[in-house]
């Protein structure tokens, strides 16, 4: 019996409530947008996936935590973007632009490996990596450098790979919302995942959510069902 | 403080840098000008052959004999690094073409106890290189250079006893002109003593100046300039491959050996390496070259190795590479660095340390910061630059709420989009031929992305950025 629990813990498979480990940051820890709804926010997950299209907030999620783990002066480390990142949005955001580091890969190996080194450097208080697919083993080592390194990494997913769940902390299904983003947690460590949520970026970004509807609108016929 | 000369005669210094296979067989070293044996092995001497036989008279004395060339140059390399390599524990060192070396000894004695204790560390540190040696102390270098090239192998600090050994010195031992030495001989003078009991104003009378100048330096009368030996201020090696290699991963084994000698190099003169340039000599090809960067500056071969062995992997090698040269150009002083005691252990390295060490593998150019310009127009307010690079305006007004990604090129807007926010006009960039005359808004697809478009004046609409 000791032996197949033995087993299951070494696995990774099950989960005791003593058994979660806080990222060690220094700095005064900063409230979440997501303390809410999730069990440590996005705070106390070492390795964040992010399953989302691309343009419908998924940064601005983040960019509150980049902000604020950039307190501590260490570099923030952005691997293989999509397109070209734009340093007055970083610094509108807070972030201290002589401590981005923006790297260009020529392949997904290439990028791996570089967000490995920066995470295990201990240099880097953050890691964005967009990459399509990415395997347990390598997501394992990730996570065992963002231990090493005290880093935090996001791994941005355009397309939810069909494949087996990574060994994450955190994982998000992001989806765009009128009040900002609807949010499915699919695996959060150390708790239940919590219910679908709506996270409301109205506050932060005003410009950025649809007009609150004061009435119905005109243009909306509503259908009557034939009876 | 009595001055003190050892001097170092390396009497077959072209002979003893060979390999060592050779030895087997009788070798001599010919000189080509005098056409005369000038160093010979224990082989060739056993078979008769003897310093200063012609090419004729040796060969005939053994069928295997080999000849080899006399080449100064060689021994004064060899000699080079016989210096290179004594600095370590003496520090005046005297170079005496082609195969001496001159050590001023008193101001170390202290250092070392006595001249014994000294005159062993010197021993211990050249019996590695296993080469024929005469020495001797003397009161002044040409007196140390007389004793030791006579065979005397004299260690003493006695200023009696070493002047009594260099007034034995029969002239012909000496550096003096044959023709002078006969001139001597007629007049009936053979050893040296005979010219240092005469007092140096008779000698003016009688004889030159160059032997009068020769006697004032013997006895130590006269001042002799030195110039000592300066260890290299920059890194060169080169390293002969005992054979060829055509892959690249294994080079690192033998460049391993390259960062070791840089590592003691760099170590000793408390300096950091920046820049490695690596030279690959290919058989049939021109010499590869590598360039190995590190932001930091390093000095421990470790840390090097592990950033060559990134460079090598991207290296592809056309041809065997028999030898690698090293050099190191750029050098800078070690600087401590800050770090903050009570924030924990920070990790194995500092950022510029991590830099390099993506610069190796990735390339320099895919590497880069993030800079703000001062300039409206999108494309020019934001702009990647070299890493680090600081901000010297520390308060950058944003006039806008800007999108995070933008894209290059910018995409023409062929969806039906809802426009929320805007416009926001942007009409700049007169002064560089490149203006732009446009109605910037925030748009929202159906797809819920939130896009930065524009409106150009000819009613043609583009995204430029995503709210992402």
């Amino acid at each position: 019996m000791n032996n197949l629990l033995d087993h299951l813990k070494n696995k990774g498979w099950i989960w005791q409530a003593d058994f979660t480990q806080p990222l060690p940051i220094t700095t005064q820890p900063v409230p979440d947008d997501l303390d809410k709804y999730v069990r440590g926010g996005l705070k106390e997950h070492a390795l964040v996936e992010i399953h989302s299209q691309i343009g419908i907030g998924e940064i601005r999620l983040l960019l509150p935590r980049l902000a604020a783990n950039g307190q501590d002066h260490r570099l923030l480390v952005w691997v293989a973007p999509p397109h070209k990142i734009n340093g007055e949005c970083l610094h509108q955001a807070g972030v201290d632009l002589s401590r981005v580091l923006i790297l260009h890969p020529r392949d997904g190996k290439e990028a791996l490996w570089a967000a490995e080194q920066c995470l295990k450097s201990g240099t880097c208080h953050s890691v964005l990596l967009w990459h399509g697919d990415i395997e347990v083993a390598q997501a394992k080592r990730l996570q065992q450098a963002c231990q090493q390194g005290r880093a935090q990494l996001f791994l941005l997913r355009t397309r939810q790979s069909i494949s087996q769940p990574l060994p994450v902390s955190l994982s998000l299904q992001l989806e765009a919302h009128a009040e900002g983003l609807q949010i499915k947690v699919t695996k959060c460590r150390g708790s239940w995942p919590p219910a679908p949520f709506i996270l409301n970026m109205r506050q932060r970004w005003p410009k950025l959510c649809l007009p609150q509807p004061t009435q119905p609108s005109a243009n909306v016929i509503p259908l009557h069902r034939a009876s | 403080m009595t001055p003190l000369w050892l001097y170092l005669d390396f009497p077959s210094l072209q002979l003893d840098s060979l390999y060592q296979e050779q030895a087997s067989c009788p070798v001599i070293i010919l000189s080509k000008e005098c056409n005369q044996v000038i160093q010979l092995n224990t082989q060739a001497y056993h078979h008769g052959v003897r310093v200063g036989m012609g090419l004729g008279s040796a060969a005939a004395l053994h069928k295997d004999l080999q000849v080899i060339e006399y080449r100064q140059e060689l021994e004064t390399a060899k000699l080079a690094e016989i210096a290179q390599w004594l600095y370590f524990v003496t520090s005046d060192i005297a170079f005496w073409s082609p195969n001496g070396l001159l050590l001023r000894v008193q101001h170390m004695l202290s250092m070392y106890g006595g001249l014994p204790s000294y005159w062993q560390a010197l021993k211990d540190r050249l019996s590695p290189l296993k080469l024929t040696m005469r020495y001797a102390c003397g009161a002044s270098p040409l007196g140390a250079r007389l004793l030791a090239r006579s065979g005397h192998n004299l260690i003493s600090q006695d200023p009696e006893l070493l002047r009594e050994k260099v007034s034995l010195c029969t002239l012909e031992q000496t550096d003096l002109p044959h023709s002078m030495c006969q001139k001597l001989t007629r007049v009936g003078i053979r050893r040296l003593k005979e010219l240092m009991n005469v007092p140096p104003g008779e000698l003016a009378k009688r004889f030159d100046s160059q032997l009068v100048t020769y006697i004032g330096k013997l006895q130590g009368t006269f001042h002799h300039p030195v110039d000592f030996y300066h260890p290299p201020t920059t890194f060169s090696q080169y390293l002969e491959l005992m054979y060829e290699i055509d892959s690249s991963p294994i080079l690192l084994h033998p460049i391993k050996r390259l960062l070791n000698d840089l590592e003691r190099f760099l170590r000793l003169r408390d300096k950091l390496a920046t820049v490695l340039e690596f030279r690959f000599s290919q058989r049939d090809s021109d010499a590869i070259s590598l360039t190995v960067c590190s932001a930091q500056g390093e000095y421990q071969a470790q840390q090097w190795q592990s950033l060559v062995s990134l460079k090598l992997e991207n290296l592809v090698l056309a041809q065997p590479v028999y030898g690698i040269q090293l050099a190191v150009t750029h050098m800078q002083a070690k600087q401590a660095q800050a770090n903050d005691l009570f924030a924990g252990k920070q990790g194995q390295m500092n950022h510029r340390q991590l830099l390099s060490l993506l610069q190796a593998r990735l390339g320099t150019n895919a590497v880069s910061g993030l800079q703000l310009r001062d300039d409206f127009r999108p494309e020019y307010s934001s702009g990647y630059c070299r890493p680090f690079e600081r901000l010297d305006k520390q308060d950058w007004p944003i006039p806008a709420l800007r999108p995070s990604l933008l894209l290059a090129p910018h995409r023409p807007l062929n969806e039906k989009v809802s426009l929320l926010q805007g416009p926001e006009r942007i009409q700049t960039g007169w002064w560089d031929h490149q203006p732009i005359d446009r109605d910037y808004f925030i748009a929202r697809n159906i797809q819920g992305q939130w896009l930065w478009v524009y409106r150009t004046r000819n009613n043609q609409w583009y995204i430029q950025g995503l709210f992402s």
